[in-house]
């Protein structure tokens, strides 16, 4: 972020400044050190700072007993003043204790005012601007990096879940360089679109996973719609901004930090070794009365006591998980940053590096089939000063990273490869022969085979888990992004005091680059049984003749790929704000008004036009009654011109009762804070499809007519979906009420706020449209929602003496949501609407038990497509129509978002050491498993796998209340929907500081050894196998949590130094 | 306030530099085609929109097959793909067993599968929007008419006649299908709801006919060769009066009232002065009956009023391989239809007398007779079916006729009709005939092309209609009055004595000595149409709808289906048995059938458009 809103006074002496001081939510934040320049003798100058040594602007000073001589701190906190030799200078400044200085002779100043108490001074980055808390009536949470540095993870997105509040996080995968979180603010509140909350890193749009966490200054979540109204129409499912560090002016100061992240897989769901499974698989055909298949007790005799060394090449019991993934692997993070600067240009220099391994094991010698990712980010800013009046800042970031997968094609086909290891039968044909196994059994048709890979003898040629992992090739592809940030700040107190004006341009480059597929053949010998004599086996995978592009990835060049359609991307923001900042006796005025233009080219699809005239008014007396009015007006090309601009108000007041006289009196004195705020507006949401309000007309197929022996081709146009001429924004108009208490000069601190939003406008498909309007329509403007919820947030710091201070935070979120407007039928029947249910609700039939006896399955089988047997899932035919089928779905009491979600942090520093710990939890949500395939055993006889968890609770006659239905039955309907709720031991943090002469003469202020643990502990007793936050749909009938690559377990050893 | 003042000035200055700059959201992709003022003010342009109703998916009738790709009709089975006849779905033939999924059709609610017995299914759908898309189209070309620029009244009347035909043909589909339905006349707005009342079915049809009126008068009366397939004057006339045929018959009319019989009766009267007085239109000879549907030349054209012409397409399947299926033409070869012994035995002896099939002139020589009491059945019967012993250029080549038999006193297996342990095998003749209207005079090879016609009315229709509609208005042998009627004086039996006289079939008298020949009753009249009727144009789709509008689906002898079961017992001699099939392949109706299903969806939307009985 820009220094946006640095409000220089003016010295000039008209101007009677002593009273124009207090400014509250200009403040700047800029980490500055003293620098002082040469100064007449009959001038006292001197810089004014906190105690960290950030400058206070617009602080006052005067000489004591004077009226008249008296001044104000400017943007760099500094002032100068005419004084006497010797004299009493008073400086005070709003939120701190007024000090009293004596001069003595001439000397420059240092002035360090201490806070008047605890959190007071926290500044707060708001919309185009920061604000002290104090002020803030916004519903706006705010994280340190520092904070998120906590969570041992390099992945900044998934450093959010339990550290801020009104978040709903969801880390769907654990693949490296695809692990990052989906973030709802207060949950849902729209039916289309991602619900994804507005980006902006320094201002401009860009994806949080750009960025390492070493080069985070902060992160703010803006929530309601005094906070978000100036984003206009993408404010509407909320905004996070995040703050890069920028230098401050002194010494270099380098950090270096590095990390070694040991990342473990996290096993569930281990399986059944082959002769139990075999032995399951018998006794099932004999139910099913498939004799034929039944292996019998001789040769499950070798599976359980193998009467020689052959034996368990034969009779192989493969336990494809351990076989497949790695117990655990390391990944690596390291950063170095430069931070210093002088009076001219300060600077913030960073690079880092992640490296990010794989978790499933690679056997393939020729070519690297690792799931990897390898980012490097870079990051240069720097701030110059121009003029007195003027600076330039000039940023630039981002990253490279390079993603590879082996064996397959797309990131999500890697969900296959972890399908097939928790699915393998354990009976299969082992991975490897040893050479002496092949010497034994010697084959003229394959006399070459020496310690040849083996398949999969029960579906052979398809290359399942492990093989499909490595022996079918890899993909690499390099996303470089780079941002590059220009801004200037004009001081205009020469126009008006107080009037400061900003330009900014910044432009964001993003290439992709695509590697070629390398494809191997899949050539592999199994052995067996055939007729009545063993032989080999020869396997080849015909699907590489696909691919033509076989080579070692050394002999790999990387192509500009044209048919990606992220390529070639970027997108320019740019824009201009005034900002105005006067004090007038008790009354603060602020202004804002502020354009802006954003253009983003996405591949070639057309490219997105924006444009934002916003403004912003506040007014406070006295820091005690805080009044503020926004105006956001957003535009886009994608909608009709009479529709363009969208206008979004907001107003919003607070009250520091704390302030009031009648409340000191009659409170206790522990009674540290206590603040009011409320606010009311609208925003929008942007994430609907562009050119809803065009007409489109096509060529069509070309037709012959004539009479025969004549031929004559006509030409044809055909209508496109029938445009939304008043298609418009999707508008949500948000109230939040907050209440905010501190006690015992605010060690402890409570907060919480209730808010609740009607959005209308949600662009939707119309489900009611009759076949009778003839042509499909595009969306229209015609759903609404509504939800409301609460956050509390409450935080105690303690200090025991000097050497021991502690903290507890926690935070607890609920959010609710119904679909209050939802076009569809008007006589479809009410349990199968949507309107009036959460969005997302799950649907799926009623289970009620199983076919306990042939008459019951005979009395209510009621066309039940799939094949039955007893001991099936039994389903309710809910409508009573004699069919179950997709008219029975009911709606299940959660969705797979969760209401609540909570998080309980708590950590102390004693000397030199510190601990930390984050838990984080979610409640109320489901995971729907109802369509996917059973998790516990196949329903297919020729890969017969139980999970050792599941088998003792299959539904036998004599286990006729069971938990999983018989071999055949799984068609679980409510009984697949799983409660999905955690609680997590999301981290835990121990570290240890070296300080002192020592280091000192080693060239180290400061040394850091930690350890940190992601993900050590959940809980979550309604889940049975896979990861409870892992949100797979059971797509392609894949076994839901195993879907995707798993979400590790992370330990990391970081060392942290600074020079 | 000062400071006040000049900040507001400062903001508006540079509030009004940007301003300037507002159109830089005004841009619109150039990847999306055309714009509507684009279509619409362009008479090529507006042309071209109302063309897409030419395609031949959507002209056709035929679309209740699962097709993803349904613009790649053409080419096909007479355009429907060839597993798509409706024609099987009716008591004159069911589908061959080895296609069994053919047509894709099935109950409506459960997925059992069913070759024949019901009809409709959810994924008719298709046809159903199909439809009421082309409805749109028709709408917006007349709503839009006159926003073209540069246009003369020519080239608009192109347009609107088009327009008001198709939306009347489209209408008339929905209306044989699933009735009387919302007659939309203009583009709905989108947002609206959608839920409009159904009109009656008679209303509809009248509707129907008020459109073919209005094309009527936009259109020529003879469409020229180069355009031909494009509707014509004629053509609307005589849609017009089938129509107000089907608002006549049983099912829409079930008091029989006269006015809508007689309203019939003169539509019909009129196409039939109209083509007459042409000097154009008229029956083509029987030497051409076949050429009507296979084989076509410009003589077709004479007596389609409106159809649809493939030409020079090649027919991977149909002429050659789904006529008949043969153990000594190749592989690939399908009989597609079975054709029924009920719609055998309508084909009367070529002096008209009915088929007795208890006779042993019928046992032995049921196809030519014995030669003393007849000498061979009404002439249509060798252009529709293909029998034990008929007779087609590539069989002939070979020095033999076409060989169908169950079972050989030499067991000798017959090469078209291949049977396995007594029971035929898939793909050959379940009842003894197969198809041959449809296809090719000669046994093309595959990738061969011909030119075939579909027709949607031809002359004899409008004949049929005159005879069925004037019968029940004013009697079998009555002139029509002269003020309903100016200038025409046929009777019913005249019209109806015309097809029979192409097909060189006697005439219905009642003075012949043949009593078979004689008029009868008014129902009895009425029966004679109908079976004249069924034999005429067997194999065009007519006796699907027809079933319907006379009300006879749950007819015993409809749902009955009977086969041939024949045995070679000497060289040269046959027993012919008349055998019920397989009650499997019967047909499965209730009441319910008379009216396609209509998608949940759309009657869901509120009380108004209302589902049809029975589903």
């Amino acid at each position: 972020m820009e220094l946006t809103r640095k409000i220089k006074m003016s010295k000039s002496k008209s101007h009677k400044l002593t009273n124009i001081m207090k400014t509250r939510w200009l403040v700047l934040c800029l980490i500055l050190f003293v620098s002082v320049s040469a100064f007449s003798q009959q001038l006292t100058t001197g810089v004014v700072t906190d105690i960290n040594g950030i400058p206070l602007i617009g602080a006052s000073v005067r000489v004591d007993g004077s009226k008249n001589e008296g001044t104000i701190t400017d943007l760099d906190g500094k002032f100068s003043l005419k004084t006497s030799v010797k004299a009493m200078l008073v400086v005070s400044y709003i939120g701190y204790t007024t000090q009293m200085i004596k001069i003595n002779g001439p000397k420059v100043l240092t002035v360090n005012l201490l806070e008047d108490s605890g959190n007071l001074d926290e500044v707060v980055v708001v919309a185009y601007g920061k604000q002290k808390k104090e002020s803030v009536i916004g519903a706006i949470s705010q994280t340190r990096g520092k904070e998120l540095m906590r969570a041992g993870v390099q992945t900044l997105s998934n450093t959010f879940a339990g550290r801020i509040s009104g978040l709903v996080t969801d880390q769907q995968s654990g693949m490296p360089g695809a692990d990052d979180s989906k973030i709802y603010i207060r949950g849902l509140a729209s039916f289309t679109g991602d619900n994804q909350p507005l980006v902006l890193v320094d201002g401009i749009e860009r994806s949080l996973n750009n960025l390492d966490p070493s080069e985070i200054e902060s992160v703010s979540v803006l929530k309601d719609a005094s906070a978000t109204a100036v984003y206009g129409v993408k404010g509407g499912n909320g905004v996070i901004l995040v703050t890069t560090k920028r230098g401050q002016e002194g010494k270099m100061e380098i950090t270096a930090g590095f990390q070694q992240i040991l990342k473990q897989s996290i096993n569930q769901g281990i399986q059944e070794n082959s002769y139990t499974t075999l032995y399951d698989r018998d006794q099932l055909f004999r139910t099913q009365n498939y004799y034929g298949k039944v292996l019998g007790s001789e040769i499950l005799n070798h599976y359980q006591n193998p009467s020689s060394i052959y034996d368990p090449y034969i009779y192989p019991n493969v336990d494809a998980w351990t076989h497949g993934i790695k117990p655990s692997t390391w990944d690596t993070h390291f950063s170095v940053a430069a931070r210093g600067g002088t009076k001219f240009v300060k600077y913030f220099i960073t690079l880092s590096y992640l490296g990010q391994t794989d978790l499933l094991k690679t056997n393939q010698p020729l070519y690297d089939a690792d799931f990897s990712y390898k980012r490097i980010n870079y990051r240069m800013n720097f701030d110059f000063d121009i003029s007195k009046t003027t600076k330039v800042s000039v940023s630039s970031g981002g990253y490279s990273g390079t993603s590879s997968y082996g064996g397959v094609q797309t990131q999500s086909d890697g969900a296959k490869i972890l399908n097939d290891m928790y699915t393998q039968p354990p009976y299969i044909t082992p991975y490897e022969y040893p050479s002496w196994f092949v010497e034994h059994f010697p084959d003229s048709n394959y006399p070459t085979v020496s310690d040849r890979v083996a398949g999969n003898v029960y579906s052979p040629g398809t290359t399942t888990g492990w093989y499909r992992h490595n022996y079918s090739g890899t993909t690499r592809t390099i996303q470089d992004r780079l941002g590059v940030d220009v801004a200037l700040n004009q001081n205009l107190d020469k126009v008006t005091p107080g009037l400061s004006f900003k330009a900014n341009f910044s432009y964001n480059n993003t290439s992709d680059w695509n590697g070629g597929n390398i494809v191997y053949n899949s050539d592999f010998y199994t052995f067996g049984l055939v007729g009545n004599t063993y032989k080999w086996d020869r396997y080849i995978n015909q699907s590489q003749a696909l691919y033509s592009d076989v080579l070692p990835p050394y002999q790999q060049t990387l192509t500009r790929n044209s048919s990606l359609t992220t390529s070639p991307s970027y997108n320019y923001v740019y824009g201009g704000q005034l900002n105005y900042n006067r004090k007038f006796g008790s009354h603060n005025v602020t202004g804002l008004a502020l354009f802006e233009r954003r253009i983003s080219q996405n591949g070639f699809f057309f490219p997105d036009r924006e444009e934002k005239w916003s403004m912003r008014g506040t007014y406070d007396y006295k820091s005690k009654y805080m009044l503020e009015a926004t105006l956001g007006i957003s535009g886009s090309e994608r909608f009709a011109p009479a529709n363009r601009f969208g206008y979004f108000p907001s107003v919003a007041a607070g009250w520091n009762i704390i302030k009031e006289d009648f409340f000191k009196k009659n409170m206790p004195k522990e009674f540290s804070n206590l603040k009011v705020r409320y606010s009311y507006g609208e925003t929008g949401n942007d994430q609907v499809n562009d050119f809803l309000y065009i007409s489109q007309f096509t060529n069509g197929s070309t037709y012959n007519i004539g009479a025969p022996g004549t031929s004559q081709g006509i030409y044809t146009i055909n209508e496109g979906a029938v445009p939304n001429t008043s298609a418009r924004w999707e508008r949500a108009k948000k109230t939040n009420l907050g209440v905010d208490f501190g006690f015992f000069n605010n060690a402890l601190t409570l907060s919480g706020d209730f808010f609740s939003e009607n959005r209308d406008g949600i662009l939707m498909n119309r489900n009611s449209l009759s076949s009778i309007f003839g042509q499909s329509v595009k969306a229209l403007n015609i759903g609404s929602t509504k939800r409301h919820g609460f956050e509390i947030e409450a935080s105690y710091l303690g200090s025991m003496n000097p050497d021991f201070n502690y903290w507890i935070k926690g935070n607890l979120n609920f959010n609710e949501n119904r679909i209050t407007n939802y076009d569809e039928a008007a006589l479809a029947p009410d349990y199968s609407k949507l309107a009036g249910k959460p969005i997302g609700t799950i649907f799926t039939q009623k289970n009620i038990g199983y076919y306990q006896d042939l008459d019951e399955m005979a009395n209510y089988s009621l066309n039940q497509t799939s094949l039955l047997a007893i001991g099936s899932d039994k389903l309710l035919d809910f409508n009573g129509d004699g069919v179950i089928d997709i008219k029975d779905n009911i709606a299940m009491n959660n969705t797979n978002r969760p209401d609540i979600t909570y998080g309980f942090s708590s950590g102390f520093e004693y000397k030199n050491f510190e601990m930390n710990f984050l838990i984080q939890g979610v409640s109320s949500v489901s995971r729907n498993w109802s369509t996917a395939s059973n998790p516990m055993f196949t329903n297919d006889p020729g890969d017969f796998y139980i999970k050792v968890i599941g088998r003792d609770d299959i539904w036998k006659p004599s286990n006729r209340y069971a938990a999983y239905a018989n071999w055949g039955g799984w068609n679980p309907g409510s009984k697949g929907v799983i409660d999905a709720s955690y609680i997590r031991l999301k981290s835990l943090e121990v570290s240890y500081s070296i300080k002192g002469e020592k280091m000192k003469q080693l060239g180290i202020s400061s040394a850091k050894v930690s350890l940190q643990g992601s993900n050590l502990l959940t809980w979550a007793p309604g889940y049975i196998l896979g990861d409870p936050e892992n949100e797979s749909t059971g797509v392609n009938g894949y076994n839901l949590g195993f879907s995707f690559y798993p979400i590790p377990r992370l330990i990391t050893l970081g060392i942290q130094i600074s020079l | 306030m000062k400071i006040f003042v000049k900040n507001l000035s400062i903001i508006s200055a540079i509030i009004l530099g940007f301003s300037s700059c507002v159109d830089f959201l005004n841009q619109t992709p150039d990847a999306i085609a055309y714009s509507d003022n684009e279509v619409f003010t362009d008479y090529p342009k507006s042309q071209q929109f109302i063309n897409q109703l030419m395609a031949p998916y959507c002209y056709f009738d035929d679309n209740d097959v699962i097709n993803s790709n349904v613009s790649t009709y053409s080419g096909k089975y007479h355009g429907k793909q060839m597993y798509g006849l409706r024609e099987r779905m009716t008591d004159n033939c069911l589908c061959n067993p080895q296609y069994s999924w053919i047509p894709l059709v099935y109950y409506r609610d459960g997925n059992t599968w069913d070759n024949r017995g019901t009809y409709w299914s959810e994924d008719s759908q298709l046809r159903w929007e199909t439809i009421w898309k082309a409805i749109r189209v028709a709408n917006l070309s007349i709503k839009n008419v006159d926003r073209i620029e540069n246009v003369t009244k020519v080239q608009k009347d192109k347009i609107l006649g088009m327009a008001y035909f198709l939306r009347a043909h489209f209408y008339f589909m929905l209306l044989q299908g699933w009735g009387g339905m919302p007659y939309v006349t203009e583009p709905l707005n989108p947002a609206q709801d959608l839920d409009l009342p159904r009109d009656s079915y008679v209303l509809t049809a009248q509707k129907i006919a008020k459109d073919f009126d209005s094309a009527a008068a936009h259109l020529p009366l003879v469409i020229p060769d180069a355009e031909w397939g494009r509707p014509s004057k004629m053509g609307a006339i005589a849609y017009k009066a089938k129509a107000l045929i089907w608002a006549a018959s049983p099912f829409a009319n079930p008091d029989n009232k006269q006015t809508l019989w007689e309203d019939a009766a003169i539509a019909c009267g009129q196409a039939i002065q109209l083509a007459e007085g042409s000097g154009y239109y008229k029956l083509v000879p029987l030497d051409n009956f076949k050429k009507l549907f296979v084989d076509c030349d410009g003589e077709t054209l004479k007596e389609v009023l409106f159809g649809r012409s493939f030409n020079n397409t090649p027919f991977w399947f149909a002429p050659y391989y789904c006529a008949i299926k043969s153990t000594e033409f190749g592989s690939g070869q399908f009989g597609a239809e079975s054709v029924t012994e009920n719609l055998a035995q309508c084909y009367p002896w070529s002096n008209g007398e009915s088929i007795d099939p208890k006779t042993d002139e019928y046992k032995h020589n049921p196809y030519n007779g014995d030669g003393t009491q007849h000498t061979g059945r009404d002439p249509r019967f060798y252009q529709t079916l293909l029998y034990n012993g008929a007779v087609t250029p590539q069989v002939s080549a070979t020095g033999r006729t076409v060989q169908i038999w169950n079972k050989s006193f030499d067991n000798v297996q017959a090469k078209e009709l291949l049977t396995s342990n007594g029971s035929v095998v898939n793909g050959y003749t379940q009842t003894g005939y197969y198809n041959w209207k449809l296809f090719s005079n000669a046994f093309i090879t595959t990738g061969a092309k011909t030119n075939v016609m579909w027709n949607y009315v031809r002359l004899a229709d409008v004949y049929l209609y005159y005879a069925e509609a004037a019968n029940r208005a004013w009697g079998a042998n009555a002139t029509p009055p002269q003020d309903k009627l100016p200038g025409f004086s046929l009777s019913a039996v005249n019209t109806l004595n015309k097809v029979r006289e192409r097909a060189n079939m006697p005439d219905y008298d009642n003075a012949s000595p043949n009593a078979w020949l004689h008029l009868g009753t008014v129902e009895e009249f009425e029966q004679k149409v109908r079976n004249e009727s069924r034999i005429e144009t067997a194999f065009e789709e007519k006796r699907f709808y027809d079933l319907r509008r006379w009300r006879i689906m749950l007819d015993p002898n409809v749902l009955t289906m009977y086969g041939m079961y024949i045995e070679k017992t000497a060289a040269g001699k046959f027993i012919y048995t008349v055998t019920p099939l397989s009650s499997s392949l019967n047909l499965k109706w209730s009441d319910r059938f008379y009216l396609f299903y209509i998608k949940n969806s759309d009657t869901y939307l509120g009380h108004n458009f209302v589902q049809n009985p029975g589903w």
